[in-house]
C-alpha cells in the first residue's frame, strides 16, 4: 500500500489509471497492521468457493460455518461476527439489521482482490472493525483490452457452480461483468453419531441455489478525474435442513443484496479528494409453510461520504472524512419502522521519517447517532522498518460497535436502552522476508490484547429474550505465518503455515451467580492450525490443505463442547493453451482424512466429496495472450 | 497473559450422590435449539443432591431437541420434548417405555381420563388426542394458534393461546371445541384455585400495545369474573398456585405473590430480582417452598433458586441448560 502512495504523489497524475483509487483510506487503515492479501494461486484454487470457504483454509480467523450453503460467519482474534468490519470498496456494508454478513452469500470470484486486515480500525471504518476486517475489492484496469474469463464447475452431492468475468479496457474507459450461479442438492451422507444403529443419514432439505453479478464501469474524465459507478446484486434461495432426522424441514430462507454505490476521485500531486454515495437493499425473507411462519424484513442503507487526502508537507499525509450513513428496517417485528442515522468526521495524520524507515498514523473519530452516544474513537499507529527484510509494526485504537436495528428495536425483546460494546485494542507484528538464493522465506508473529466492555448477550426471560450490555471481555494471543518457497526453473515447492492461539475470557459479569468468569467465549478455538504444501512444475500444480481447529466451547460456563477436528483438501490444477485461450483444469478431494466433524453443535458436514472444474479466458488486443501463472508467484 | 492453556478441557463427571426418601423434584432443561442437549435434572430436597442429566444417566442416551414440559400420570413420565416432536414415556425409574411421535411442534401434555390425554401445540393449529393406551396420536381437535398449558375443571379442558385472544374451552368427554373465552392475547400459564376458579395470565403485545393482564375464569358460566391489568413496562408470566391453592405466583422480573382474595394486583415483588434473571418458576405442591430457575445467558448451567414460604432464599444449586420448568413428585 506504500507503493500505492507513492503513485499517488510521487508521479504524474496520469499514473492514477493504474492505481488502486478504491479507496484511498484503505492505506491509511492499514497501516500499523498485519494485513494479509489472497495471492493469484489461492484464488485460482478456490474460485468455484465462498469467501467464506478460502478464508477458512488461508486465514488464522476463525469461521462459523453451519454447513455447506448454510450461514457462515467470522471471528477475529476472539470477537464475533458483529464485531469483524466487511468493507466492500472502501464501504463498510456491515447489514445494520443483523449486524453480520453470510459469508457464504459471497463468491470469492466476485471480487479482484480479498484482503484481511488484523485489528481495529473503529477510527476510519466505524461500527464493528473491532477484531478486524474483510476487505472485498473491484479494481479493474486500464487498457487492458478485452479479457474474458469463464469458470465451469462441478461437484458431489449436486453442486454446479459457473461464473464469468468480461472486461473491456480502454485507455480512459472500463467496463466490468462478472456474474455467477451455483446450486446444489447438499444432500450429503453424514454421521450421526448419537444413533449407534443406523448412524449414516442423508440430510434432507439443504439444497440452495445463490446467483448474482456485479457491473463496474470506471471512466477517466480528465487526467485528474476518475468516475466509478458499480452495481452488485446477488441473491441466494436456500431450503434450511433440520437437526431432527425424523422431521422433514420446511423452512426456506430467501436472500436478495442490492448495492449500488457512484464514486469521484480526484488525484492531483498534492491533493486526493474522493467523493462517493451508496444505496443498499438487502432482504432478507424466513418461511417455513409447515409451520405457518413468513417472516420478511428489509433493510435500505443510504451512505454519503466525503473523503480527502492532503500532502500539506514533506512526509506528512493529512486525511479529512465525512461520513454520513442512514439504514432503515422494516420487519413486522418492529413497532413500526425503524431507523438509525449516523454522521462522523475522522481526521487523521501520516507522518513518516528517518527516511521513511519510521511511519507513525494517529487518527480520531467523532460520531453521532440518533439512537443513542457513540464513543470518541481513535488510533495510533507505527511501522519501522530498519532493513529491508524486517518490518514491526504497532496499533493502539479505541474500537466499538454500535448496537444493531434488531438489538434495539426487535419486539418482543428489543433493547432501545442498549450501550456501544466498545474497549481498548493493542496488536504488534513483526515480519521477516529473505531471498535465499532459489529459497524464499517469509515469518510473520503477531499478538494482540483487547479489553472490550459493554459486550452484549441476549438473556431469556419468561416471555422474550432482550439483549443486555452484561459482561467484559478480555482477548488476547498470537498469530503466526510461515512460507517457505523454492523455486527452481518451472519447478517449485511451498509450505505455508499459519497458526492462531486466541483466548478469549470473561472478565466480569453482571449476572449473578453466573459461572462464565475467566471462561473462555463460545465457539472461539483456542488452538487453530491451517497448513498447506504445494508442488507444482510448469502449469501444474498439486496443494495439500490441511487444518486443525481445536476444542470449542459450546457452553459459556465451559463444561459442553465440540471435539477438535482434522479438515484437509486436495486440489490440483493444469493449466495450458489452446491456441490464444488459456485453460486451467482444476480437481478437488475435500474432507480427505473423510472426518466426521461439526463446526457448529448439532450441524453436521459432509465427508468425503469431490470438485472439478475448468477455467477458460482469452485476451485480445493486447499483443500475446498473458496467461495467468497458476503457479506460486 | 499469553501462557499457554491446555486444549483440551477438563471433564467433569457426575458425582455419585446419596437420594433420600422424600419427594423429588424434576427439572426441565431445554437445552439450546438445535443442539439436541436438552435434559432433565433431580433434585432430592431432603438432600440437597442434584442428578444432572438424569434421564441420559438412566437410559444411556440423550433426551433430544428441546424439552419443554413433564407430568405424570398413569404410574408414567411424560417428557414433551419439542423440537425432537416427540413424547417420550417413562416408567417410575425414569426408564424409557416408549416413544410417542406425530406431532408438529409439541408443548404440555394434560391427561383427560385414564385412556385419553390432550397435547398443545407451537405450529399445529389442533390439539393431538394421544391414545394412552396405544400411546399413539388417535385423532386432534383444530385449535388455531399456538396452544400453550392446558387445565382440566368439570370435564371442561381450558387451554391457553399464544397467539390468539381467547382460551379455547373443549369438552373432554366429546372432543369438541364449545367455547372461548376472552383472556386477552399472548395466554401461556393457566392455574385452578381451590374453588376451581380458574386463573390465566395473558403477556399482552407490545407491538400492538396490548397490556399484560391478569384474569379469572368462572368455569361453570365460562365467564370473566375478575380481571386485572398491568402496565406496559411489565412482563408477567409462569403463573404457578400454591399447595393450598390460595396464592397465585408469578415472575414479572421478580418474584411476585398474590392471595386470590386479593382486589389488586400486587405492587412490589415479594422476592426481588437482584441481578437474576428468571426464566421458570415452580411452587412445590408437597409444601410451599418456590423454585425459581435463572437461565443466566441461556448457555450455561441454569442457576436453581428454592425460597421458603416467606422468601428467603434457602438453597442455590445447578441444573441443565435452560431450565424452564419443574415437575413436583
Amino acid at each position: 500500500m506504500m507503493a500505492c502512495q507513492a503513485h499517488f504523489f510521487g508521479q504524474d497524475t496520469v499514473q492514477l489509471k493504474e492505481v488502486d483509487v478504491t479507496s484511498q483510506k484503505t492505506g491509511l487503515s492499514s497501516l500499523g497492521k498485519k494485513t494479509e492479501t489472497l495471492d493469484s494461486a489461492t484464488r485460482q484454487r478456490f474460485v468455484f468457493n465462498s469467501v467464506s470457504d478460502v478464508l477458512s483454509l488461508n486465514s488464522p480467523v476463525f469461521i462459523k460455518n453451519y454447513g455447506p450453503g448454510s450461514l457462515s460467519s467470522s471471528s477475529f482474534r476472539g470477537g464475533n461476527a458483529s464485531q469483524t468490519g466487511i468493507i466492500w470498496n472502501g464501504f463498510n456494508i456491515q447489514n445494520m439489521m443483523l449486524g453480520q454478513i453470510d459469508l457464504a452469500l459471497l463468491p470469492s470470484a466476485l471480487f479482484d482482490n480479498i484482503r484481511v486486515e488484523f485489528g481495529g480500525s473503529s477510527a476510519l471504518w466505524g461500527s464493528g472493525a473491532v477484531g478486524g476486517s474483510i476487505h472485498l475489492d473491484n479494481k479493474p484496469l486500464f487498457n487492458r483490452g478485452l479479457t474474458t474469463r469463464v469458470n465451469l464447475g462441478a461437484g458431489s452431492f449436486g453442486l454446479t457452480n459457473a461464473s464469468t468475468n468480461i472486461e473491456y479496457s480502454r485507455s480512459k474507459f472500463v467496463s466490468s461483468t462478472k456474474a455467477y450461479l451455483q446450486s446444489a442438492l447438499n444432500d450429503f451422507t453424514f454421521k450421526d453419531t448419537l444413533d449407534k444403529k443406523n448412524p449414516y443419514k442423508r440430510q434432507t432439505h439443504g439444497a440452495y441455489t445463490f446467483g448474482g453479478f456485479i457491473q463496474e464501469f470506471r471512466f477517466v474524465l480528465t487526467p485528474k478525474q476518475l468516475l466509478t459507478v458499480n452495481a452488485w446484486y446477488n441473491t441466494g434461495n436456500r431450503q434450511l435442513p433440520i437437526y431432527n432426522s425424523l422431521t422433514i424441514s420446511r423452512a426456506e430462507q430467501k436472500d436478495a443484496n442490492l448495492k449500488t454505490s457512484v464514486n469521484w476521485n480526484y488525484l492531483s500531486r498534492n491533493f486526493n479528494s474522493t467523493i462517493k454515495a451508496a444505496y443498499f437493499d438487502d432482504v432478507l425473507n424466513y418461511s417455513d409453510t409447515a409451520l405457518s411462519i413468513d417472516s420478511r424484513s428489509k433493510l435500505q442503507t443510504v451512505i454519503a461520504e466525503s473523503e480527502n487526502i492532503f500532502n500539506w508537507a514533506k512526509n506528512n499525509l493529512l486525511n479529512i472524512g465525512l461520513n454520513y450513513t442512514s439504514a432503515t428496517g422494516k420487519t413486522n417485528n418492529y413497532n413500526g419502522i425503524k431507523t438509525l442515522t449516523k454522521a462522523a468526521a475522522s481526521l487523521g495524520n501520516k507522518f513518516s521519517f528517518m527516511d521513511q524507515k519510521f511511519i507513525a498514523y494517529a487518527a480520531v473519530r467523532m460520531e453521532y447517532i440518533n439512537s443513542g452516544q457513540i464513543p470518541l474513537t481513535g488510533n495510533v499507529s507505527l511501522e519501522y522498518k530498519p532493513w529491508k527484510n524486517i518490518s514491526a509494526k504497532i496499533n493502539a485504537a479505541k474500537v466499538y460497535r454500535q448496537p444493531t436495528l434488531n438489538e434495539r428495536y426487535w419486539t418482543p425483546g428489543g433493547n432501545p436502552n442498549l450501550l456501544p460494546e466498545e474497549g481498548f485494542t493493542y496488536e504488534g507484528d513483526l515480519s521477516f522476508v529473505k531471498q535465499f538464493g532459489h529459497l524464499h522465506l517469509s515469518a510473520s508473529g503477531s499478538v494482540f490484547y483487547r479489553v472490550i466492555d459493554n459486550w452484549i448477550l441476549w438473556l431469556p426471560g419468561p416471555n422474550s429474550t432482550t439483549p443486555v450490555n452484561i459482561q467484559q471481555v478480555w482477548s488476547r494471543g498470537t498469530e503466526t505465518n510461515t512460507k517457505l518457497v523454492y523455486r527452481r526453473n518451472k519447478f517449485f515447492i511451498g509450505i505455508n503455515v499459519i497458526t492462531g492461539y486466541v483466548l478469549s475470557t470473561v472478565t466480569s459479569s453482571d449476572q449473578e451467580n453466573g459461572n462464565t468468569k475467566d471462561k473462555q467465549l463460545i465457539y472461539t478455538p483456542r488452538y487453530t492450525v491451517n497448513s498447506n504444501l504445494s508442488i507444482g512444475y510448469n502449469r501444474f500444480s498439486v496443494a495439500y490443505y490441511h487444518q486443525y481447529v481445536g476444542y470449542r466451547f459450546t457452553s459459556s460456563d465451559n463444561l459442553q463442547w465440540l471435539l477438535p477436528y482434522h479438515y484437509s483438501s486436495l486440489r490440483i490444477n493444469w493449466g495450458t493453451n489452446i491456441k490464444e485461450t488459456s485453460l486451467i483444469t482444476f480437481a478437488a478431494c475435500n474432507n480427505v482424512l473423510n472426518t466426521n466433524y461439526n463446526v457448529v453443535a448439532g450441524r453436521h458436514m459432509p465427508l468425503i466429496n469431490f470438485e472439478i472444474g475448468i477455467t477458460l479466458s482469452a485476451n485480445k488486443s493486447l499483443k500475446k495472450v498473458e496467461l495467468e501463472n497458476i503457479l506460486e508467484k | 497473559m499469553y501462557a499457554c492453556v491446555k486444549d483440551k478441557p477438563n471433564s467433569v463427571g457426575q458425582p455419585e450422590v446419596e437420594l433420600s426418601n422424600n419427594k423429588k423434584v424434576y427439572i426441565v432443561n431445554e437445552g439450546n435449539f438445535m443442539t439436541g442437549n436438552s435434559s432433565v435434572s433431580l433434585y432430592d430436597p431432603g438432600t440437597g443432591n442434584v442428578i444432572e442429566n438424569f434421564y441420559n444417566s438412566q437410559n444411556g442416551t440423550s433426551l433430544g431437541d428441546v424439552a419443554q414440559s413433564m407430568n405424570f400420570f398413569n404410574s408414567n413420565y411424560y417428557i414433551i420434548v419439542n423440537n425432537s416432536n416427540k413424547i417420550v414415556v417413562c416408567d417410575e425409574q425414569f426408564k424409557t417405555k416408549t416413544t410417542i411421535m406425530g406431532f408438529t411442534s409439541p408443548r404440555y401434555i394434560l391427561p383427560v381420563s385414564n385412556s385419553k390425554a390432550y397435547v398443545s401445540d407451537l405450529y399445529a393449529n389442533k390439539i393431538n388426542i394421544v391414545n394412552l393406551n396405544n400411546n399413539t396420536v388417535s385423532s386432534s381437535i383444530s385449535c388455531q394458534g399456538w396452544t400453550e398449558e392446558m387445565v382440566m375443571v368439570y370435564n371442561k379442558v381450558f387451554v391457553t393461546n399464544k397467539k390468539r385472544d381467547y382460551v379455547f374451552v373443549i369438552d373432554a368427554l366429546s372432543d369438541s371445541k364449545e367455547d372461548s373465552i376472552h383472556v386477552g392475547y399472548n395466554s401461556s400459564s393457566i392455574v385452578v384455585d381451590k374453588y376451581d376458579k380458574i386463573w390465566v395470565m395473558s403477556a399482552g403485545n407490545t407491538t400492538t400495545s396490548v397490556l399484560p393482564s391478569l384474569k379469572r375464569i368462572d368455569p361453570l358460566t365460562k365467564q370473566v369474573d375478575k380481571s386485572f391489568s398491568f402496565t406496559s413496562a411489565d412482563t408477567p408470566g409462569s403463573l404457578c398456585i400454591n399447595k393450598t391453592k390460595d396464592t397465585l405466583y408469578f415472575l414479572n422480573q421478580g418474584i411476585f405473590r398474590m392471595d386470590i382474595s386479593s382486589g389488586s394486583l400486587p405492587l412490589a415483588a415479594f422476592i426481588s430480582k437482584g441481578s437474576k434473571t428468571f426464566y421458570g418458576l415452580g411452587v412445590n405442591k408437597n409444601d410451599y417452598t418456590i423454585y425459581a430457575s435463572d437461565a443466566l445467558d441461556y448457555i450455561q448451567k441454569s442457576n436453581i433458586y428454592i425460597y421458603d414460604a416467606s422468601g428467603n432464599q434457602k438453597s442455590l444449586f445447578k441444573a441443565g441448560i435452560n431450565s424452564n420448568s419443574f415437575y413436583f413428585e
